[in-house]
Order: C-alpha cells, then sequence, then structure tokens
C-alpha cells in the first residue's frame, strides 16, 4: 500500500463524482429488489478510497439530512477535500486520512458503505478487510457497494495490461510512463489487420481513453495490483462475509435485449441469482461491474418486477422527436437522458412523458406520473422498467429539492459556484455537468441569489434576452436551488 | 500430455521435421546434424503421426517418441509394425523416464505439450533439451502466447464455468457447443468478446470435435510472454534461433510501424513487440545452445549449401508469388530471372550454387543471396538440406508412399515432405489406393474410368503435393 499512496499522492487520481454510488442510488437500486433502505436524507454513509472527497461533499450538500465520512490512505487529496469542506461551512461530511485497515467500532454503524475504483486494485488482504468492514460496518438494512473488474471482459484488460507493463517497466517517470503506454497502444492500432478482436479491443481502448483524462491510465493499467473477478467468485467472497447479492448499481440492459430462447434457458435457473447474473456476463463480455450487497438473510426478490418503482421517483428531459420508420402505428417518439430516443404507443403513456419532459429537471413521484397517466399503475410501471434499464429515464429514491423554475433572484449550487474552473460541475441531484459557454460561466458565477437577471445584463453588458438564455441553460442542468 | 480419456486428434508437426529445423539453422549460420542421419525425440508424440512421417521418409535416421497414453502409443506402435517403419520407436511413459540411457537427441521437439503441462513438467522439458541435445542440436517447442493467450483464456474460464458440472468427454464437448452457439445467438452484439467467439465459433466447425478439450476446456493451458520463454530458455543454457512458422511478419507490417519496431535494436525485443503489434497467441520456437548462432555469417556460403524450389509465378514481372500463396516485389532483374529459372523448374529442386552461378560479378552474387535468403525465411521459396524423395514427373508407373496410403481412411494422408494432405474427393481417395507402383498409367486410366488427359491432370495434382515417390 506503501507503494500506492506514493503514487496518488504524487500524480493524483482525477476528481471523480460516482453518481451511481449517492444514497439516492444506491437506495433506489435496493429498493428495485424490496430491500427498504434508510431513507437518503437521513442516514450515515461512508466511503472507503474517497480519494478528494468529490462525491461525498457532492452528496453532503445535497442531502443536507445525512452525514458522512471519507477514508483515504493518501494525504495530499484528502487535505484537499477537507479544506474545500471547511471553505464551504459543511458540518456533516469528514474525510480521513487513515488505513482501511484501521477502521474499527469507534466509526460506528453505516446505512450505506461503499468503495469506488478499490476492491480490485488492492492487495488480497485489503480487499479482505473491504468486505469486513462491509459486513461489520453495515447497518441491519444496510447497503455495500463494491465496484471491481469482472471476467471475461476484463481477460481484454489483464492483456493490455501486461503489455503495457512490460513496455514501460525501465520507465520510472509517471508523465513517461503514461507517454510511453499511448504510443505502445497507437503502435497497435497502426496494424493493416483492423477486424481481429484483438485489434478490435485496442480501437475501443483507444476510443475510450480519447474521453478520459489520460493519468487514468497510471491507475487502472499500470498499477501495482489488478485483480478481476468473475461474479461468482466474487459473490462466494462476499458469502463467506455474510453478504450476498442485490443488484447491479445501475440498470443493465443486456436482460431486455435477449432473444426469447436464451431469456427461457436463463429463467430456467430459477432462483440461483448468482448463476444468473453469472451468464448474463458471459452474454455482455463484461469487464465491470458495480455491486450492491446486503447481510445475509434479509428476503430479496430478484425477479424482473415493476411494483418496486410505484415507490420511487423520475426525472427525464422528455421531449417529442419525430417518428423513425419502422415505428408501431400511433406510437410517438422521444428523446430522453443522453440522447436515449424510445417509441411509445400507450396513450396513457405518452401523456406521462409529456409531463416528465414539461417539469424537467423536477423529480417527480410515480403517482404524479400516474395522475398525468390518467391511472394505468401497471401498463406504466411496466414502460417506466423499460425506459429505466434503456437509461432513458432515470430513477431516484429521493426527491431533490431544485428551484421550479428561473427565479426573480436565481441562487446555484454554491457547491458548484466553488467547483467553476475545475473538470465538473456538481448538480443537485449529484451528477456531474459543465457550463461551457464562456457568458454561462460568467452569469453562473453570479447566481448567489442577490441579483435579478436585469442586474446581471447590465453588470456584463450584455442583453437580458442572452442572459435568460443562460439562466434556462444552468436551471435545466439541475443547478438552481430552491 | 495427453487427456485421460480422449486421445488427441491426429496431427502432423510439419514445422518440427528435421531438415527444416536444419535449414533455419543454416541461416542462422549454424550446421545442424545431417537431418537423413540424425536422432530425433518428440515429448508427447501420441500415436506418433509426426513421426511415422518423418521416419518414413528419413529411412536413415532414428526416431523415439514417448507419451504418457497408452492407448495413443499402442496405437502408433501397430502403424509402425504395420507399415514395416523400423527406424521410430514410440513408449509409453512420463516425459521424466528420458534419461542417460536414451542418448544424445539432434532435434528435440514437443508440439502441443510445453502450454498443456503442469510447472514441474514444464520446467523437466527444458531440462531433458539441456542434458540430451547434441552440441549442435536443435529443439522445437509450440506454446500458447500472450498477449494474445488473453483472448483464449477468456471463452476458457467461461467454458470451464458452464462444463463445471459434467465429467464425461462427449458431455463437455457438447455442452461447450451449445454454450458458444447460446452467446451467438442473434442478434450479436458489435465487440471484440463477442468477434473473438464468432472466429472461435468459425474455427471449430472444421476442427475434430475433440480439439475444444484440448484448448478451450483444458485443466492446464499455461501461456507465455515471448521474452519469458527466451529467459526461461537462457536459465537452461539455451537461446532462440528461429520461428519455425515460415512467415515474414515485419515485411507486412505498414512502413511507420517497421521504421518503430527497426529502432528497437535487440532482436528478442522486436519479435516480442512483434507479437504485441499482431496480437500472437501461439508460437512455434526453435531453441539450440547459446553461443552457436552466427547471424552475421556469409549468406552465399548459405545459398551455395541448399537445394531450392518454388512455384514462382508473375503476371508484371515485379510481383512474384510463390509456395504458400504469399508473394514479394522485386525490381532486380536478376532476381526476375531466378524466379523465372525457379518457376518453370517447380517442384524439380534447383542446387543454390547453380542459381547463383548466373550473378556475374560478386556484388550481384551477394545481393542475389540476399533475396534468396529473404524468400526462404518468408516461406516464398523452399529450401532443404536433404530434399524429399518426390517425383518431379509422375512417370510410367507412378507410385506413392507406403504411409500415405495406409491414411487414406484418415484425416490427412502425410505428403513425402510431411505435410498434411487433406485428400477432398473420393476419386483422390481411389486414386492413391491404386498407386502401389506395379499399375500403368493406361492400367490406371482404365481402373479409375477416365481418360488418359483426367488421369495425367490428377497425377500431376499429387505430383505438387508431393505425393508420388521418386524412384
Amino acid at each position: 500500500m506503501s507503494q500506492h499512496t506514493g503514487d496518488y499522492n504524487e500524480i493524483l487520481y482525477p476528481s471523480y463524482l460516482a453518481t451511481q454510488c449517492s444514497p439516492d442510488q444506491l437506495s433506489a437500486m435496493a429498493r428495485m429488489k424490496g430491500l427498504e433502505t434508510a431513507p437518503p436524507n437521513a442516514c450515515r454513509m461512508l466511503e472507503l478510497g474517497c480519494g478528494d472527497g468529490a462525491s461525498l461533499i457532492a452528496y453532503a450538500y445535497a442531502l443536507p439530512g445525512s452525514q458522512f465520512v471519507g477514508v483515504d490512505l493518501a494525504a495530499r487529496p484528502v487535505e484537499i477535500g477537507n479544506a474545500k469542506i471547511a471553505e464551504l461551512g459543511m458540518t456533516k461530511v469528514t474525510l480521513r486520512c487513515a488505513d482501511v485497515m484501521d477502521i474499527d467500532e469507534s466509526y460506528g454503524d453505516f446505512d450505506f458503505i461503499f468503495a469506488h475504483g478499490l476492491f480490485s486494485w488492492v492487495p488480497e488482504p485489503v480487499r479482505y478487510r473491504v468486505l469486513e468492514i462491509c459486513s461489520d460496518r453495515l447497518a441491519p438494512n444496510g447497503v455495500a457497494y463494491l465496484s471491481y473488474n469482472a471476467y471475461p471482459g476484463s481477460y481484454q484488460r489483464d492483456m493490455l495490461r501486461a503489455m503495457l507493463q512490460i513496455h514501460t517497466r525501465d520507465i520510472a517517470d509517471p508523465v513517461s510512463k503514461i507517454r510511453q503506454s499511448l504510443g505502445l497502444i497507437d503502435f497497435i492500432r497502426s496494424s493493416p489487420f483492423r477486424d481481429t478482436p484483438y485489434h478490435q479491443f485496442i480501437q475501443g481502448v483507444h476510443e475510450h481513453r480519447g474521453k478520459a483524462p489520460p493519468e487514468v491510465l497510471l491507475y487502472d493499467e499500470l498499477g501495482s495490483v489488478n485483480q478481476p473477478f468473475f461474479f461468482h467468485e466474487f459473490a462466494a467472497l462476499a458469502a463467506r462475509h455474510g453478504l450476498q447479492f442485490v443488484n447491479e448499481a445501475v440498470f443493465d440492459q443486456t436482460l431486455a435485449g435477449l432473444p426469447p430462447p436464451l431469456k427461457q434457458a436463463l429463467d430456467s435457473l430459477g432462483n440461483d441469482v448468482v448463476t444468473f447474473e453469472q451468464y448474463l456476463d458471459f452474454l455482455s463480455g463484461r469487464a465491470f461491474r458495480q455491486t450492491l450487497l446486503c447481510h445475509q438473510g434479509i428476503p430479496l426478490n430478484h425477479r424482473r418486477q415493476w411494483e418496486p418503482l410505484t415507490e420511487l421517483y423520475f426525472a427525464a428531459p422528455v421531449l417529442e422527436k419525430e417518428s423513425k420508420e419502422g415505428d408501431p402505428a400511433g406510437s410517438r417518439r422521444y428523446a430522453g437522458l443522453q440522447g436515449r430516443s424510445a417509441a411509445v404507443a400507450d396513450p396513457a403513456v405518452q401523456s406521462a412523458l409529456k409531463h416528465l419532459g414539461g417539469v424537467w429537471p423536477a423529480i417527480v413521484p410515480f403517482e404524479e406520473l400516474r395522475t398525468a397517466a390518467g391511472g394505468a399503475s401497471e401498463t406504466l410501471g411496466q414502460h417506466l422498467l423499460q425506459l429505466a434499464e434503456a437509461n432513458f429515464v432515470k430513477v431516484h429514491a429521493h426527491s431533490f429539492r431544485l428551484a421550479p423554475a428561473v427565479s426573480d433572484k436565481p441562487r446555484a449550487s454554491a457547491l458548484a459556484r466553488r467547483q467553476l474552473g475545475e473538470r465538473f460541475l456538481a448538480n443537485l441531484f449529484c451528477e456531474a455537468v459543465a457550463v461551457t459557454e464562456p457568458l454561462g460561466k460568467l452569469v453562473f458565477a453570479r447566481l448567489d441569489g442577490t441579483h435579478t437577471p436585469a442586474d446581471l445584463a447590465a453588470g456584463l453588458g450584455v442583453t437580458q434576452e442572452a442572459v435568460n438564455k443562460q439562466l434556462k441553460d444552468i436551471f435545466e442542468l439541475g443547478l438552481l436551488e430552491a | 500430455m495427453a487427456h485421460p480419456t480422449t486421445v488427441y486428434p491426429p496431427f502432423l508437426a510439419s514445422a518440427a521435421h528435421p531438415d527444416r529445423m536444419a535449414v533455419r539453422a543454416h541461416l542462422r549460420g549454424f550446421s545442424a546434424p545431417p537431418p537423413d542421419r540424425c536422432r530425433v525425440l518428440e515429448l508427447g508424440c501420441a500415436a506418433g503421426w509426426s513421426l511415422l512421417a518423418f521416419g518414413s521418409t528419413l529411412p536413415g535416421s532414428e526416431f523415439v517418441g514417448i507419451d504418457l497414453s497408452e492407448a495413443a502409443i499402442a496405437q502408433g506402435q501397430e502403424w509402425a509394425n504395420r507399415l514395416g517403419i523400423s527406424n521410430v520407436h514410440l513408449r509409453a511413459g512420463d516425459a521424466t523416464d528420458i534419461g542417460e540411457a536414451d542418448g544424445q537427441f539432434d532435434y528435440i521437439f514437443a508440439h502441443g505439450f510445453l502450454s498443456w503441462v503442469p510447472e514441474p513438467m514444464r520446467v523437466r522439458v527444458f531440462e531433458i533439451i539441456r542434458d540430451r541435445l547434441a552440441p549442435n542440436g536443435v529443439a522445437y517447442l509450440s506454446y500458447n502466447t500472450f498477449p494474445g493467450g488473453h483472448l483464449r483464456e477468456m471463452v476458457r474460464g467461461v467454458m470451464r464455468f458452464h462444463t463445471r458440472n459434467f465429467t464425461a468427454d462427449a458431455d463437455r464437448i457438447s455442452q461447450a457447443r451449445g454454450l458458444l452457439g447460446a452467446l451467438l445467438e442473434p442478434p450479436v452484439p458489435e465487440s471484440s468478446y463477442h468477434n473473438y467467439l464468432a472466429r472461435l465459433a468459425e474455427r471449430l466447425e472444421t476442427a475434430p470435435p475433440e480439439q475444444i478439450l484440448f484448448d478451450e476446456l483444458a485443466d492446464e493451458n499455461f501461456h507465455f510472454y515471448f521474452h519469458e520463454f527466451v529467459g526461461m530458455a537462457a536459465h537452461f543454457g539455451l537461446e532462440f534461433l528461429a520461428e519455425a512458422e515460415l512467415v515474414d511478419f515485419t515485411a507486412m507490417l505498414p512502413p511507420k510501424a517497421r521504421a518503430t519496431l527497426s529502432r528497437v535494436g535487440d532482436r528478442l525485443a522486436r519479435e516480442q513487440y512483434l507479437d504485441f503489434f499482431i496480437g500472437r497467441a501461439f508460437r512455434q520456437t526453435m531453441i539450440c545452445r547459446a553461443g552457436q548462432q552466427q547471424p552475421a555469417a556469409d549468406q552465399v556460403e548459405m545459398v551455395r549449401g541448399l537445394r531450392i524450389a518454388a512455384p514462382m509465378a508473375s503476371e508484371d514481372g515485379q510481383r512474384w508469388t510463390g509456395a504458400c500463396g504469399s508473394s514479394v516485389d522485386t525490381s532486380n532483374a536478376l532476381a526476375q530471372t531466378i524466379f523465372a529459372r525457379l518457376g518453370a523448374a517447380w517442384p524439380r529442386m534447383l542446387s543454390g550454387q547453380e542459381l547463383l552461378t548466373a550473378a556475374p560479378s560478386p556484388k550481384e552474387v551477394r545481393i542475389l543471396a540476399n533475396i534468396l535468403v529473404q524468400c526462404i525465411e518468408s516461406g516464398i521459396v523452399r529450401a532443404h538440406i536433404v530434399p524429399p524423395a518426390a517425383a518431379s514427373q509422375a512417370g510410367e508407373r507412378p507410385r506413392a508412399s507406403t504411409l500415405s496410403r495406409a491414411q487414406i481412411g484418415e484425416r490427412f494422408v502425410s505428403s513425402l515432405s510431411c505435410e498434411a494432405i487433406e485428400l477432398s474427393t473420393e476419386s483422390d481417395k481411389k486414386l492413391l489406393d491404386l498407386l502401389d507402383g506395379s499399375l500403368t498409367r493406361a492400367e490406371l486410366a482404365e481402373r479409375m474410368a477416365m481418360s488418359l488427359e483426367e488421369l495425367d491432370a490428377a497425377l500431376r495434382n499429387f505430383v505438387r503435393l508431393e505425393l508420388l515417390e521418386n524412384k
């Protein structure tokens, strides 16, 4: 581990906001399997390997009723995070520089424990300790989240990692290590044999790298430990620590896209959820998992079901689009989150989606959509389940409070205003967003709740119309407070 | 190591043929023992398919094979007895039994062995080569390699989980194939994972069904990075000689990648990066005792010592296609002349000495020798120290080898240069069966109900495949 902190202090792991680990999201995905978790805004949460606390600070800001503790072995990121916490006057989030080996009863119990990007990247004794903490420090109905590299897909990552390690073994300087690694990837990509699975994978790595900061390579592929697991191996490890599989942290589309004979074959596995999930990984070639665990003995319902949605909340920036060729008669096509699109034929569901789009970025309960749809619970539930699985609509366990509209004196999240100039801003439901236009940044920096749009326009020497356009964008990013 | 119940499907390790190894050693500047008067050891010989082919074509040499599977050895011995091949000795046993009493071997090879045995046996293989290889001997080992092997490991992990509750080989095979079919049920997602599965399924369509037991379902399937393999060899005083596979991957690289690779000073490191570049999953590597090679040796002398043949053909005089369908571009007029001579003589062998006399000056002799060496190393031109006893014309009473005629009902028959030939038509099988040397062309045509022209065409094909004996 000491070797690790050396690295992590020298070149900081890029700040990362794990939206999928917020108490809101962990609770929503656990509730999908029938686990009654603590309320997201009245809970205690622990993060192992918290880095600069970017996730916990965002959660604490959005969920002021809850308490957050983060632990990391690297001192520098923890100092940076604590300075930000002090500056924002936050009292319910604490980051500690400590070894996970030293976490004991004095920390108390937690409703949610999570470790993102840790489990596969630490030595085996630390992995066991992480599972012990998840078992010992987790409240009776608590949820733990661990992400890790998964087989079979990770055999390909092993391949990349081994080559990069051979290639850079004599290079000490981390910056040259990164540059040399990218050089090797380019060398392989220059092959004329483009369509082999090998070159297809390397090309995919290159495309993926294009989106991520280069220093991620240093930790993800060049770190000294990188241990993937088959899901059944991970589940067995968890079971040895009295923990059982609840759900993945994000909806999985594999099942929805399966041809009927395969669906039937999988259904014949009955209640063996571990084997079922293992075969899903075989089908998709999965390389990464974000798994939720809880104590053994808690009854869970692993059937794919819409009913839990009636207790949850929804958001999506729905817009009606032009129909595509082949869309069913009477259907309308909508765009949802991240450009996903879906054709919906049921008129009641169409009304519900229209309502959801109209109130965006508001997060609304099932009941409100049911009213908009005119009362058909099951049809609505089935459709919402499909749309959630397709990442078209976001499911929440908590209704975050946002401004219902741009007010006279709009006020933006103080946290996000503090983050201006960093890699991302945390919005009020804990997602990483960006204000990209220069005027937008200027407007955003001034949204302390004391200026009217007219003041802002005058102060910046632009038209009020231009300011209003920026305010609308900022509002839709979920950055304005009620 | 042989699988406990299922015998490894017949395989002919042509690349481990003593003459082929001797030629590669010759091109690295050292003189390996004469292929027609040598002792050869094969570890993990199964039913001795390779040794029987080598033994029947090199009667002056002695061949010893060992395999754990008594069933396979018994099968091989039965063949040797039936065909009167007396210079091939097969025995059932553990490779650890090879000792001083077995004497020294000029060539030692193990195909499909090293990656499939446990660690102590891998070490033992290198020990046997260290202890039993003649000073100027050559060893051949094939093994699975990374990086490509990571993809194989991926499927193996999936298959082994799926078949974990099955013990009978037949069940394991059908379960594994069933899962592969299910994973490729349309619509198949576009990913490297699914692409690999699809290619595996394609490969398995033509492979013997039991093949999957030895690859995707094997208990032991150890992969080396090339640098690890040479590191291990070095530990036993052995060093890399060459790849047995006659493909020049460097020639296939785009110019920029070739330039990058040429900046890597060390030959072994270049081989490693070549594996990265192509994603290699398998190697057939020749090794020898450290310090034997003289890579700077005179190429002119090398070519003089070889017999050379190639079906060279060209449409424009610039791009020449040769053996294995590979081609070479040359603007050198002398090389063009030599290629044309080789093409006209094919399948007759010409001596390297004689070919070089066409060059008018010592400088041009050197250039021509260099071109020929490159063509030999990339498999475009075939070279031999001891040429196969194959006929360049069918003759009046054509005769095929006893071994090939005995193999007609098998997956393949062995040619006289010990290549595996799959006979595709019943007519070819029937004709081969008749070629015991007693029948004239006219009698053969009558028995085959063919015209003489048709018979000659079929025989020309056999000549090309090196199935007919030259005396």
